[in-house]
């Protein structure tokens, strides 16, 4: 009997730690400013603007950046094959499919919600991956729309944002030039390099936090892949190919190498820093491993 | 060395390599828990031109170390010259987890590196079954670590699954993280 896959209640907790953690250091910022005498009004105009103004055109803008170009089903029958299959399966309607000409293996989803989303593939990705791979990837994109990370993740970098805007903003204009007497603009100065201090204090905290919150929700999706394709095998496999590692591992035999001259390994030692950086790098070990777990229950 | 190691200027004295083959011995019986490896009980020592008579005394050496060490004599050993003129010493039969074979290499490594010719051992290859195809894990001496090899035939290997091995397998083996290292030993004699 085959089992379902159930929620990952470790990653759910550790997601939720995070999230508090940043709701709570962004609080603080906000009483921060308030305190010193910021207007509430204010603060809470250009939140709602900015915020606005991210969660309705930084789709457009990524895309935008990125060269990529929506695609209709006769161009790309396969793909868009897929991508309905997926949403019919997972009850979504179904996405715009864009693809992005770049030889770099990648694929991406942006929408704020379920009934404005994309996703792009590059052309790159095509060429390297079979059917059942793509769509595993594919799986993965749909899961990022079903959990709307892209609305999650600008939500979670908005304050850091502003907290960044104001590090920049003290860095270029320097603070504590204004008017009244000495005593009037030496506290202006001080206020301001206290919220100088705390947007850099804001900023540092939550871009670790952020990042810690992206790379949870990307092991979500891949949950979120194996769930839907049961095969979490062709995700793995899907991101072993795209890491480019395995053009790496050569077809020379071992014997060989000894027979010949000691300068036979000047090849692995001139590509060695290439290999360090990838070893520094271990988040696709960890997410074959888990993938890997994911395919043991449910072959159990 | 870690990056906190080395602010606080700890010297961390790396594991020795004897050690790491040993790796092997207690990652068998998670391998097959964790990726359906089964051990084939077959290991294979290579070595690179060994002294005239030197290998016949290593098999007697070793044959002589089983018998003393009293196990079950279920391993045997034989010797094998491949096509290319390299010299295995083949360890068949003997328990599940390698125990005995890798007691066996470890002697070999031992008396090769107290006459200087330690660097005359090359490989040791451990043959695992995997839905009936074979899959080795290949123990290089030079660069003290594992790394999997999945021959398909005529010198095609998988390169997908090897990399899958090698994600499942990084908290029980020492595996080498160089992929342009991991060379292949095409017809390999176990």
């Amino acid at each position: 009997m085959q089992r379902k896959l159930g929620t990952d209640i470790g990653l759910t907790a550790r997601m939720f730690l995070t999230m508090f953690l940043l709701a709570l250091v962004y609080l603080l910022f906000i009483a921060v400013l308030w305190r010193l005498g910021i207007s509430l009004a204010f603060l809470i105009l250009v939140a709602v603007v900015l915020l606005g103004a991210q969660y309705y055109f930084s789709d457009k803008l990524i895309l935008l950046s990125l060269g990529a170009r929506e695609v209709s089903e006769q161009e790309a029958p396969q793909l868009h094959e897929i991508v309905n299959r997926l949403a019919q399966m997972t009850g979504i309607p179904k996405p715009k499919v864009a693809i992005i000409d770049s030889p770099v293996p990648n694929a991406l989803a942006t929408g704020r919600d379920p009934n404005h989303a994309l996703v792009a593939v590059t052309t790159g990705i095509l060429d390297q991956l079979d059917q059942p791979e793509m769509q595993a990837v594919l799986a993965h994109e749909l899961s990022h729309v079903i959990h709307r990370d892209i609305a999650v993740m600008a939500m979670a970098s908005f304050f850091a944002t502003i907290a960044s805007f104001i590090v920049q903003m003290g860095l270029w204009g320097g603070f504590g030039g204004g008017y009244g007497d000495e005593r009037d603009r030496d506290r202006g100065g001080g206020a301001f390099i206290v919220i100088f201090l705390v947007s850099a204090a804001v900023w540092a905290i939550s871009f670790f936090l952020i990042r810690t919150l992206s790379r949870y929700r990307e092991y979500a999706a891949d949950r979120g892949s194996a769930i839907i394709t049961r095969e979490p095998s062709q995700l793995a496999s899907a991101l072993l190919k795209i890491s480019g590692r395995m053009q790496r591992i050569p077809d020379t035999d071992l014997r060989q190498m000894q027979a010949g001259s000691a300068l036979m390994f000047f090849p692995a030692i001139s590509r060695g820093s290439l290999g360090e950086i990838f070893a520094t790098h271990p988040s696709l070990e960890h997410r074959i491993a888990r993938l890997q777990a994911m395919e043991a229950e449910l072959s159990r | 060395m870690g990056f906190l190691d080395s602010i606080l200027g700890r010297t961390a004295v790396p594991k020795s390599t004897e050690d790491r083959l040993f790796a092997m011995s207690t990652a068998a019986v998670q391998l097959e828990a964790a990726a359906g490896l089964k051990p084939a009980g077959k290991a294979g020592v290579l070595f690179k031109r060994l002294p005239p008579g030197r290998f016949d005394q290593l098999m007697a050496d070793v044959r002589q170390l089983l018998q003393l060490q009293g196990s079950d004599m279920s391993l045997t050993v034989e010797e094998h010259t491949d096509p290319l003129g390299f010299e295995w010493m083949i360890l068949s039969g003997g328990s599940r987890d390698y125990q005995d074979a890798l007691a066996a290499a470890h002697s070999v490594g031992q008396s090769l590196t107290e006459e200087r010719l330690g660097d005359l051992l090359l490989a040791c290859a451990f043959r695992f079954q995997q839905r009936q195809q074979p899959v080795y894990w290949i123990y290089s001496y030079k660069q003290a670590s594992f790394y999997p090899f999945v021959p398909t035939g005529d010198h095609r290997r998988d390169n997908t699954e090897e990399l899958r091995l090698s994600a499942i397998a990084k908290d029980e083996l020492p595996i080498d993280s160089m992929p342009e290292r991991w060379y292949a030993l095409w017809d390999i004699p176990l």
